[in-house]
């Protein structure tokens, strides 16, 4: 697998093994998660239930909003997706879309670690491979794969 | 906080005024915008995110991760209400587990 960044901003990933292949198609689904732990995690209060009216208002009116926001940048990684074919993969990320990229990655990963109770202790011993929940050694194996890719991309927004 | 209704018109000649000094003192008194620790997001993404944001250099946005990761919190701007609940927008965008809180 090889990755290139391109002069004008621009990702590509080609030599896509099938593995790795598989595990960036299932992205998409592992971000748009919905279950009450991920919808927490995600859709925070901004005062931590102190002030209940600003928690309400915030509900009412920037939740919507982020929520919109968030289904655009899926949107752009799904097109992205979308063109990548079966064999021989490769992914281009367009300059244009490294942020939801970035974005969805994210998103992914902390869905993941919400939905399996993934924290601190998982996340620093690299116990991925000692985990005997196959599910949740699964979901370990996606949050290092993603957070390689996010690692990616952020060092080249960095660059910038 | 000191509340009072204000009698105006001519059945209230001995119209009291008070001086909500407290409100003032309220909306006087800065935000912080904290950002908490998360064992997920990733220590790159949050520099670059408070770099973005914040405007920090590098240095500066790394010093705060680094209070994030280490002090479980780190104090990251402090101002005016209207502004603190911007960043702390921009920070839930970015999906960083952020508050604001009035200072004491």
């Amino acid at each position: 697998m090889n990755f290139r960044e391109h002069e004008d901003g621009g990702i590509e990933i080609d030599e896509i093994d099938s593995f790795f292949g598989a595990l960036i198609r299932e992205l998409p689904g592992i971000a748009c998660s919905d279950d009450d732990k991920t919808e927490a995690r995600i859709y925070q209060s901004p005062t931590n239930g102190t002030d209940e009216d600003a928690d309400s208002d915030w509900k009412r009116t920037v939740e919507p909003e982020l929520r919109e926001l968030f289904s655009s940048a899926l949107d752009l990684v799904v097109e992205n997706l979308a063109a990548m074919k079966d064999t021989a993969p490769t992914l281009r990320i367009p300059a244009s879309h490294v942020d939801a990229w970035m974005h969805t990655l994210n998103r992914a990963r902390l869905s993941l670690a919400a939905q399996w109770d993934i924290g601190e202790q998982d996340t620093q011993s690299r116990h991925t491979s000692r985990e005997r929940d196959p599910e949740r050694a699964m979901a370990l194996l996606k949050i290092e794969v993603y957070g390689m890719l996010l690692e990616f991309l952020v060092r080249t927004k960095w660059r910038e | 906080m000191t509340t009072f209704t204000p009698r105006l018109g001519p059945s209230a000649p001995d119209l009291d005024v008070l001086e909500d000094t407290e409100t003032e003192e309220a909306l006087d008194t800065p935000w912080n915008v904290i950002v908490h620790n998360d064992p997920i997001n990733l220590m790159s993404y949050v520099t670059l995110v408070f770099m973005r944001i914040f405007g920090m250099s590098k240095k500066k946005a790394e010093t705060h991760m680094r209070e994030v990761h280490q002090r479980g919190k780190s104090l990251v701007w402090s101002g005016a209400r209207e502004q603190a609940e911007y960043y702390v927008q921009q920070l839930h965008q970015a999906l960083l587990l952020a508050t604001m809180e009035q200072s004491q």
